[in-house]
């Protein structure tokens, strides 16, 4: 006699047949559940888990009897099963965890369900609907997107599709160890950055408590789990979710609040570890800005009376007045903007050219300024080049160079002196850390007052 | 005939409510977009002959084109 098997709730009807195969990307069943309406989360497909030991039994007839098409994991090189590769497969058996990816269409042929009644001499012992897995607020960007309560939702659209993309690799993906380029090897083995050490940020620095660093920029990997437990006041200004799929200002939120490594698997590469992140999307995920977005993030970090502002943009355009009031602004309010100098080899850029603004200069491991480094207008100078810290997931960390990066080391060494003493606020901040920087003998127009130092 | 529009942003005094100028500044044809009360900015659109005439409303310290941003391409080890 057959068993029974308990009532699941009923999943929504007609799911987009040809976008719940083994090889769909989730992408396109994404895009299928958001078309036809769908908030159960069900991608369309199911999970058969076998009884144990009858992985290959159950592989073998769903062939013979059920007439699948049946792909097996070990198909793959070192089972490392690429889904878009398993072209018109019925079914996918990954025989490590004894479970089969059923495509919607083919169980639903053969009347497989989970709610379906399974034999008792079946080698499956429960059939479940597969469902999307979301981390964080990207299930209610989901939602969001659905009710189609966004002022653009095809931009929404695009950006959660690409959020969405991320997750899925991230959840099967390696992490993949990064060689390490010269110079690095006696940085690493000390558990911190060369720009850390160069820097003198200690294990027993400050932390940033108390005080606010606003990162402008493209936004910040908001699951990444160095991340986890921050304060974390994240706005967007650019029609496109905070989340940051471009990888730059998660970098520079990295380099500036960067965590105290908890394991030690990764060197140490953030300074202000216990700073309150103020994300501000201001650049897209392409990298540009849109419209007003700088200047409403400068609007913004002023509002939220953030301490340290910065600001690793720009562009080759000589002082902007209006730059220049927002940095006037931030000063008479006690706040200190920084801002990247730019890569041209050129004069310094808008906004760092600004006389109320901070302007940063890049250094390398020698202490010396790297020809892209802009000059003229600079006030000091960081570890600029070959620079480690956290980049979006599944990669989670990586090298970048320029003065973007030589930006929130000044920034997140500013927080740490803000912390030290309430007196040390917009211009006496902007002072004492060109009065501390570490003195280069190098011309004041390529390195300013020097290379800053952590209090 | 239509001029081509460009991104402005009004820099003010600060002497006026940023409100007043924002109406004097529509009242001479220009598009406003944000009213940034904290820097005391106000961003909008207008064609490329606006400036000068946007320079004579009361309030209004300059009037710039706005040159936009870059970080440089996604995912690049260079950047900005």
């Amino acid at each position: 006699m057959a068993s029974k098997k308990t009532t699941r709730p009923a999943a929504k009807a007609a799911v987009a047949e040809s976008s719940s195969r083994p090889s769909s990307s989730v992408d396109d069943m994404l895009l299928a559940a958001l078309e036809r309406g769908d908030d159960t989360f069900q991608t369309g497909r199911f999970l058969a888990t076998f009884k144990e030991g009858a992985a290959q039994s159950g592989a073998q007839a769903f062939a013979a009897e059920q007439g699948m098409r049946v792909a097996d994991a070990r198909d793959f090189t070192n089972q490392t099963l690429v889904m878009e590769h398993v072209a018109d497969a019925d079914a996918v058996v990954f025989p490590e965890i004894g479970v089969a990816l059923i495509g919607g269409d083919a169980a639903r042929e053969r009347g497989m369900s989970a709610v379906a009644e399974i034999a008792t001499d079946s080698a499956i012992a429960s059939i479940d609907p597969e469902y999307f897995v979301f981390v964080d607020g990207v299930a209610d960007e989901f939602l969001r997107t659905l009710d189609g309560g966004v002022v653009n939702p095809g931009e929404y659209l695009r950006g959660f599709l690409r959020a969405a993309e991320t997750i899925a690799k991230d959840l099967g993906g390696p992490v993949v160890p990064i060689p390490a380029p010269a110079g690095e090897e006696q940085a690493l083995a000390l558990g911190a950055t060369w720009g850390l050490i160069a820097c003198k940020v200690s294990p027993g620095s400050r932390s940033g408590t108390g005080i606010k660093v606003a990162v402008l920029d493209t936004g910040l990997d908001l699951g990444h789990p160095d991340f986890a437990g921050r304060t974390i006041v994240s706005a967007t200004f650019v029609g496109q979710p905070v989340q940051d799929l471009h990888g730059h200002g998660t970098h520079c939120i990295g380099t500036s609040c960067g965590p105290q490594p908890p394991s030690g698997s990764t060197p140490r590469y953030g300074i202000a570890y216990r700073a309150a992140i103020y994300a501000g999307k201001v650049m897209s995920n392409s990298g540009g800005s849109v419209g007003g977005s700088v200047l409403a993030g400068m609007n913004w970090a002023i509002a939220n009376r953030c301490e340290v502002i910065s600001m690793s943009l720009g562009s080759q355009a000589p002082v902007q007045p209006y730059y220049t009031a927002a940095g006037q602004s931030a000063l008479n309010n006690g706040l200190l903007m920084i801002a990247a100098a730019g890569n041209a080899g050129g004069q310094t850029g808008a906004p760092a050219n600004s006389p109320t603004i901070m302007s940063v200069a890049a250094l390398d491991t020698n202490l010396t300024t790297p020809t892209f480094s802009d000059f003229g207008k600079i006030e000091i100078s960081g570890p600029g080049v070959n620079v480690y810290s956290s980049v979006p997931r599944p990669t989670r960390y990586g090298y970048k160079s320029g003065t973007s990066m030589a930006t929130p080391h000044v920034a997140g060494c500013a927080a740490l002196l803000a912390e030290t003493s309430p007196t040390l606020r917009g211009m006496d901040l902007w002072n004492k850390l060109r009065a501390t920087a570490k003195s280069l003998p190098l011309l004041s127009s390529k390195v300013g007052a020097g290379l800053v130092q952590a209090p | 005939m239509a001029t081509k529009k460009k991104d402005w942003v009004v820099t003010t005094s600060g002497d006026r409510p940023l409100e007043d100028v924002a109406k004097d500044l529509t009242k001479s044809g220009f598009k406003v977009g944000q009213v940034l009360h904290e820097i005391g900015l106000i961003t909008g659109e207008g064609g490329e002959d606006i400036a000068a005439k946007l320079r004579k409303v009361k309030g209004v310290t300059d009037v710039s084109a706005n040159v936009g941003a870059d970080v440089g391409p996604p995912d690049s080890p260079d950047s900005w």
